[in-house]
């Protein structure tokens, strides 16, 4: 494991048959849509919880839209929006999003044929339980043609500091995108990632099968993975200079009195790096993981909580991690 | 997908806590980024851009949909009224027998960025309404009793079946 794969995604978008799409559902419809996947659910092993987005606090639905388990469009959209997960947040079915149900996994690590098998699965569940809006020329119609036939959006989440770094990311992208591959930021944000995240997954929906689409993700992903090892091998011509970065990294942020959002996913992707390189030692990179979706803004505000203004944030991030970083991570 | 009338619920990639009211959208190396901005924080970290409307959004990616001009004929869904110039405007359909109401234009834009028009995955587990699972079962049931040579109980079930096919109609 070398955590370039940081996390799988794989989404399924379904539509109600007889239904508008979501935009044009009035009140009613939607909330009718939204009662029938929760008691297709009903029926599965474990308990689904519903979290409608009218009942949740700003700072809940930012921090789950931070931690990926719910979409922006979900959070700004329909007023009857609803998210519908399981009990590790791995799975979330967020309903009168941009279609009336979009069926997502996301698992740490690489592993998406596994986060396919987990939402497939629970479309089976959904798809006999919920008549679907299907064609047998077209597939699973969707509000956007963009999202037909297959309705399915698989993706990667990769650490890419080397590429990053060494300014080849460009290139890389072009060889993928011969595929059908998109690689965006990490949330589109940022002209330049600043923890070095980037999404790779397909492009086209229709006319491509579950397992050609997995298929072809999976091959982009190891091509870029590769280029990525080899770019990180490349940086250390310049050692000093990257070492000095990264130890000054874990200088930041292990001794700063505030820290940004962004200087802390910034430091943080070097101090990984120096894991990689073995300049510095962490046993558990996941926890790493872990604690960048726990200091982000909303994540930080609402285990402290309260609201604080932004200079508070950066005092309490700082603190965090000091004493998180501080204890996971040590000079080699 | 982007909607100016969005914006202002959206809250600020940057702080977190003011509403978003400028949005920058750079395409660098192939990699595609956007953030969401308040005045304050888009001040501070001097961005110039403005809020770009969906036509230059489809002038920098490329406007996917065929040109308005080439399809002059604005086609409305009998289903829920959704008319194809909508479509052409915004980039969805109104519900799903909009891809029929709209095939021809919908297929262009399919061929254009899906480059292809059939589906070759998945279909959907056979799915039963209450109705047709229990005129199913009474199927099942009355074969079951046929080849028990329980005529009686066929008979009653064949009746339960008429009534439920009147009812169902």
């Amino acid at each position: 494991m070398n955590g370039i794969v940081v996390s799988s995604r794989v989404r399924l978008a379904r539509n109600i048959a007889g239904y508008p799409f979501p935009p044009r559902l009035d009140s009613e419809r939607s909330l009718e849509v939204t009662q029938k996947v929760y008691a297709a659910l009903g029926k599965a092993a474990e308990k689904y919880t519903i979290m409608r987005i009218s009942d949740m606090g700003e700072l809940q639905g930012e921090a789950l839209k931070e931690l990926h388990i719910i979409s922006d469009d979900l959070l700004h959209g329909n007023k009857y929006a609803a998210a519908i997960v399981n009990p590790t947040n791995e799975i979330s079915v967020m309903v009168n999003e941009e279609d009336h149900i979009r069926e997502q996994c996301i698992l740490r690590g690489n592993r998406l044929d596994e986060a396919y098998e987990k939402i497939n699965d629970v479309d089976d569940m959904i798809s006999s339980e919920v008549k679907l809006a299907y064609d047998s020329k077209l597939g699973y119609l969707t509000a956007c043609p963009t999202n037909v036939g297959t309705g399915m959006r698989a993706s990667a989440m990769m650490f890419l500091p080397g590429l990053s770094l060494t300014r080849s990311l460009g290139a890389c992208v072009n060889a993928v995108s011969h595929f059908d591959m998109t690689v965006r930021g990490e949330y589109g944000e940022g002209s330049e990632s600043k923890g070095f995240l980037y999404q790779v997954s397909n492009q086209k929906t229709l006319g491509i099968s579950e397992e050609e689409i997995l298929g072809s993700v999976k091959a982009s992903v190891e091509r870029i993975e590769q280029n990525e090892i080899a770019a990180r091998k490349a940086l250390l011509a310049n050692e000093t200079e990257i070492r000095d970065r990264i130890m000054r990294a874990y200088g930041v942020l292990t001794n700063a009195y505030t820290v940004s959002g962004e200087e802390f996913a910034e430091k943080t992707a070097y101090v990984k790096l120096g894991v990689y390189y073995g300049m510095l030692q962490c046993d558990d990179v996941a926890r790493l993981d872990a604690l960048i979706g726990e200091c982000r803004s909303a994540n930080l505000m609402l285990k402290a909580g309260e609201t604080m203004s932004p200079e508070e944030r950066d005092i309490r991030r700082a603190e965090i991690s000091a004493k998180e970083i501080g204890s996971l991570v040590k000079r080699a | 997908m982007f909607e100016a009338s969005n914006l202002g619920k959206r809250l600020c990639d940057e702080c977190g806590k003011n509403p978003a009211t400028y949005y920058t959208q750079t395409i660098k190396n192939g990699i595609s980024s956007e953030r969401y901005l308040c005045e304050e924080c888009k001040n501070k970290h001097g961005f110039i851009k403005t809020i770009p409307d969906l036509g230059s959004l489809f002038a920098a990616f490329g406007n996917p949909l065929p040109d308005i001009t080439e399809t002059p004929t604005t086609k409305v869904c009998p289903t829920c009224g959704y008319t194809s110039t909508e479509y052409r405007k915004t980039g969805f359909l109104g519900c799903p027998d909009c891809y029929k109401a709209f095939e021809g234009t919908v297929n262009s834009s399919l061929l254009k960025f899906q480059k292809d028009v059939k589906h070759t995955g998945k279909s959907p587990k056979e799915f039963y309404s209450p109705e047709e699972a229990k005129y199913n079962e009474l199927l099942r049931r009355r074969e079951e009793a046929v080849a028990r040579e329980d005529f009686n109980l066929a008979g009653e079930i064949n009746e339960e079946m008429k009534k439920l096919k009147g009812g169902a109609k």
